[in-house]
């Protein structure tokens, strides 16, 4: 392929022929349900349709129900009181948050299965929840689908996971029974955000307090760090945005070749599949089946009746949240692309062209530049784009056409398959898939909202920040503490949106094609390893061009969980029924 | 092949303990060394619980998929796997006993079972070439890495001269015959083209159907238009008619998919994601009535046609992550039994199944017990995904024993490396491959 200018133009990525309206059938539903959650704003926890962008400091506090004393009648009631205030008290999604007076602060409120366990609910009634929510990150098959083995082994994480680690360093399982540590396995997540950090301290004291007061212990403080530029390895981040039916898609720049259906996001509407299914003939009426619900002798499901009217029903307007704190290992990572540099360029290279080769690679292992200009859109060149023309930025895909052709041909050359972003989000080129349109569509069923933020102290101190990561001093000690990012994405499928991407795209080291390639940023080295046989096989990264591909060796894992938890968040009514629930189980 | 023998009354606890301790250690065991059987790509043992109701007891399939004919590896397995045989078969109704090898390879022989419909990604290609075209697949990738020029990353758009990759696919192939390496696999037996096998069946039909019409109009021309008439739509109308009444009563019927239990789930995955591979093993039963049986061969019928015919370039439908798939009727035509060895997980599997190959699948699984509704056969069913992975997950059953020749390439990895040896190195988009 040919590149005739730096910044090249794309046409359409879903092509002409998916250019044309959607078909208006769909549009009709998506209306329909866009509306329907338009008027369950006042019901739904705010985090779920917004990141609180404006509120710059956040914390989330992890608490666990005083558990000794759960059987005491009077704790749990209490616990369920508390819920029932908080329930009040708690942000919910507001019209067009990014306009007008904006509140101060923000708080939202979680539940693990642990936690509903805890408040009492019936087994029938916590059986309603998807398996992969009962049984939780860290079961043992679903750690090792997840790659949190090796070093981010569960037992190696500071809470949420075992009494020791499942697998060794090289990943090699050492046991299938694993103890978990149920002292630091939290019940509760409060979400507080504020605009300051005085505000956030007052507001986590007064929101935890609460808590501590009725004898909940605190597992973990995660704080995020205020007013970072981007992540720490030096890119601009939180770039793609997801546009909902019905939301308010406040992303900058959405991505906006598919609005979605706001099932995927949130229980009690339509999802992308039932869309589907809602256009053929049939007409099914358990839609909204997958919403879970309190089980027993006072409640009958009513043919029919669902969501609000429906006193049964816990999830509507509710969704969940994977939590991960991810510690990024910023110095590896740059001495990584350093080195690798030094192989790729001719003897005793000049210090400019080892920077420039080092951030040409780092930027081909993200899929944009640090800028956050896509390489899809400038393959050659960073480019003002983001700055520029901020609506552009994720208007592109990974196959062009091409004039005469049926055949779409691939965008491999600009931005290789094995990208964190491509792997991530696919778009228009899912692996193996000739039609864009229909990429677009399979892509749909695994979005998901991403709500993460940084933690800790920036690898470069304030005055340098804007300073170039390839040109730190090799040998220059890094601030001390950890650091990375708080991942925290939400979805209503756990299984099909976060655990399909970090195990079949992410942590795949077969995505599209490729050999051992598990994701150059995110991914874990010890999967090529465990999951390909072959002994002594390492982590790849292979560029291709027009001149010939590239292939790294011995990518190393950059990237560790020290922590994480599936938790469900929600909607008001159904933590109110959920605290009514669990306050009639005692008498 | 397929073998399936029932296993002796309670006797399936022993058999089970047996089989784990072969199937936790596969390439290691001493009883089973399949890496000695250089024919087999495949190879599984199930033990297939009975059907609800029904009185038949605990069965043992045995599963390969293999190079060459059936005969040659029993007697191979007869000849060097005999006590592991024995630890396997002392169970199983009719065993007779590690003294004959003849006796041994004719027991197995005897019980074996047709598959109604199969899908392979490499057809015609031997355990052997695909390891071969592997290999140099691996050497001339890091021939080409190790002699590219510096400076190597692009840093402007090439010009047609010089977008020319170097060293150059020609050399690169040059130097791999030069090494020893390259393996000159031979090209696909050409199949007929399927449209002259469809083409031939439909002329043939419409003769048939033409010279019956002649005899008829010869006497009354009248006749004929009816007879022709009811010919063309009687058989049709009349199973729209009958299948879309058995399908209203199977959707009142149903209620929703449930969930598999934690404990089945933790049974079924922790045998999964320990290799790029995995494997499914899945049995229901048929909806009562031959109708749906009927219905179901002819459906087989189609599927095995096109499989072989127009999904044989390594995908099945749309799906390019099947090694090896294969559906069997087994209990006299009342069960369905399905076998299949795939990339990557069982979410990215049945997420192909329902975006890439719903129509199909449908049309199968629509005729067994419990599958999501459908209407006309295909439409439907699998469509409505939560209930189809709950349905799937909830009569997907444990593979004590699995073995698979090449755990670390998928469909796609050999495919490519295939290509490879079998194109010419200036056929476009030969070097991506690598």
């Amino acid at each position: 392929m040919v590149f005739n200018t730096t910044t090249m133009t794309v046409p359409s990525p879903t092509g002409d022929a998916a250019k044309a309206e959607p078909d208006a059938q769909r549009a009709a539903m998506q209306e329909k349900e866009g509306r329907r959650l338009r008027q369950n704003y006042p019901d739904i926890q705010g985090i779920l349709l917004s990141g609180y962008g404006h509120l710059t400091h956040a914390a989330y506090v992890f608490l666990q129900f005083p558990r000794a004393d759960m059987s005491s009648v009077r704790t749990t009631a209490a616990i369920a009181e508390a819920l029932a205030a908080a329930a009040s008290d708690l942000t919910i999604v507001k019209e067009e948050p990014d306009k007008g007076r904006r509140h101060p602060t923000a708080v939202n409120l979680a539940l693990t299965f642990h936690g509903l366990e805890a408040l009492g609910l019936t087994p029938e009634t916590l059986e309603t929840f998807p398996p992969e929510f009962r049984g939780g990150m860290t079961a043992p098959f679903r750690a090792r689908a997840l790659g949190d083995i090796g070093p981010a082994d569960p037992g190696h994480w500071e809470w949420g996971g075992y009494i020791a680690p499942r697998t060794d360093n090289a990943g090699t399982s050492l046991s299938e029974s694993p103890e978990i540590d149920t002292a630091r396995m939290p019940d509760l997540l409060l979400m507080c955000f504020a605009s300051s950090a005085a505000g956030l301290n007052r507001l986590v004291a007064t929101e935890t307090g609460r808590w501590t007061a009725l004898g909940a212990a605190t597992i973990a403080v995660e704080q995020s760090t205020a007013n970072m530029p981007g992540e720490h390895f030096g890119f601009r981040d939180g770039i793609t945005g997801v546009s909902i039916a019905g939301g308010f898609n406040s992303s900058k720049s959405p991505d906006a070749q598919t609005v979605i259906m706001p099932g995927e996001f949130v229980l009690g509407y339509l999802n992308e599949y039932d869309a589907e299914r809602s256009a053929t003939v049939i007409n099914y009426d358990d839609q909204y089946a997958l919403s879970p619900c309190l089980v027993g002798p006072a409640f009958s499901k009513q043919q029919g009746v669902s969501g609000a009217d429906d006193p049964s029903d816990i999830g509507y307007n509710g969704s969940y949240l994977v939590f991960r704190k991810l510690a990024q290992n910023v110095p590896a990572f740059w001495d990584y692309c350093r080195q690798q540099a030094k192989g790729l360029l001719p003897p005793t290279p000049a210090t400019d062209d080892l920077q420039d080769t080092a951030n040409r690679i780092a930027a081909k292992m993200v899929g944009r530049w640090r800028s956050g200009a896509p390489l899809a859109l400038c393959p050659f060149a960073n480019s003002d784009i983001v700055a520029n023309d901020p609506a552009q930025v994720n208007a592109f895909g990974y196959t062009v056409a091409v004039p005469g052709q049926a055949k779409q041909d691939p965008l491999v050359y600009a931005c290789p398959v094995g990208a964190h972003i491509r792997r991530a989000n696919p778009r228009n080129a899912m692996p193996q898939t000739s039609d864009p349109t229909t990429s677009l569509q399979t892509v749909a069923h695994h979005r998901i909202l991403r709500r993460g933020r940084p933690y800790g102290t920036p690898y470069q101190d304030a005055a340098r920040a804007s300073a170039d990561p390839a040109s730190l001093p090799e040998a220059e000690p890094a601030p001390s503490g950890d650091r990375g990012l708080l991942f925290f994405c939400i979805g209503t499928g756990i299984a099909r949106q976060f655990e399909f991407v970090q195990q079949s795209w992410i942590n795949n080291p077969k995505f599209g094609g490729l050999w051992a390639e598990p994701d150059p940023i995110t991914g874990s080295a010890e999967n090529v390893t465990h999951l390909t046989d072959t002994p002594g096989a390492d982590a790849e990264f292979t560029i291709p061009q027009a001149s010939g591909r590239v292939r790294l060796h011995g990518v190393p894992r950059f990237v560790t969980v020290r922590a994480g938890v599936y938790l469900f968040v929600p909607g008001i009514t159904a933590l109110q029924r959920i605290a009514a629930e669990a306050r009639k189980r005692l008498t | 092949m397929t073998v399936i023998v029932p296993i002796r009354d309670g006797a399936q606890d022993a058999l089970t303990l047996a089989l784990k301790r072969i199937g936790t250690d596969i390439v290691g065991n001493d009883l089973l060394r399949f890496p000695d059987f250089e024919q087999i790509h495949f190879c599984r043992f199930v033990i297939v619980p009975p059907a609800k109701g029904c009185s038949s007891g605990y069965q043992l399939a045995f599963g390969t998929d293999h190079d060459g004919d059936d005969e040659t590896l029993l007697r191979a397995l007869a000849t060097r796997a005999m006590p592991g045989l024995e630890t396997i078969y002392q169970y199983c109704v009719g065993w007779p006993g590690p003294d004959s090898r003849d006796a041994v390879v004719r027991y197995l022989l005897e019980q074996r079972i047709p598959y109604a419909a199969r899908h392979i990604a490499c057809r015609r290609r031997s355990v052997g070439d695909l390891r071969a075209a592997v290999d140099a697949h691996r050497w001339m990738a890091d021939y080409a890495n190790d002699h590219a020029p510096r400076p190597r990353l692009e840093t402007s758009p090439q010009t047609a001269a010089t977008a020319t990759p170097t060293p150059t696919p020609t050399e690169i192939a040059a130097a791999a015959r030069h090494a020893g390496v390259a393996y000159p696999l031979p090209g696909p037996v050409s199949d007929t083209p399927a449209y002259l096998k469809v083409g031939a069946v439909a002329v043939a039909g419409a003769a048939a159907v033409g010279a019956g019409l002649y005899l008829i109009a010869k006497r009354s021309p009248a006749a004929a238009v009816v007879t022709g008439a009811a010919v063309a739509v009687g058989p049709i109308a009349y199973f729209l008619t009958r299948l879309r009444a058995e399908e209203k009563a199977d959707t009142a019927a149903w209620t929703r998919a449930e969930p598999p239990s934690l404990e089945k789930l933790a049974t079924l995955r922790t045998w999964e994601d320990h290799q790029v591979q995995n494997q499914m093993t899945h049995v229901v039963p048929l909806r009562p009535g031959s109708f749906r049986q009927k219905t179901l061969r002819n459906v087989f019928r189609v599927i095995d046609f096109l499989a072989a015919h127009f999904w044989n370039k390594g995908k099945l439908g749309d799906i390019p992550t099947i090694h090896f798939a294969r559906w069997m009727l087994i209990d006299n035509g009342t069960r369905l039994l399905f076998f299949s060895n795939y990339d990557g997980s069982w979410e990215n599997y049945l997420g192909d199944f329902i975006d890439r190959a719903a129509v199909g699948l449908t049309g199968v699984w629509s005729n067994t017990e419990g599958f999501p509704p459908t209407t006309y056969l295909i439409q439907g069913g699998a469509r409505n995904a939560e209930a189809f992975k709950n349905w799937t997950r909830r009569h997907q059953i444990e593979t004590q024993v699995w073995y698979t020749a090449y755990p670390d390439v998928t469909a796609v990895n050999q495919l490519d490396a295939v290509a490879l040896q079998v194109e010419p190195p200036d056929t476009p988009g030969w070097i991506d491959r690598l």
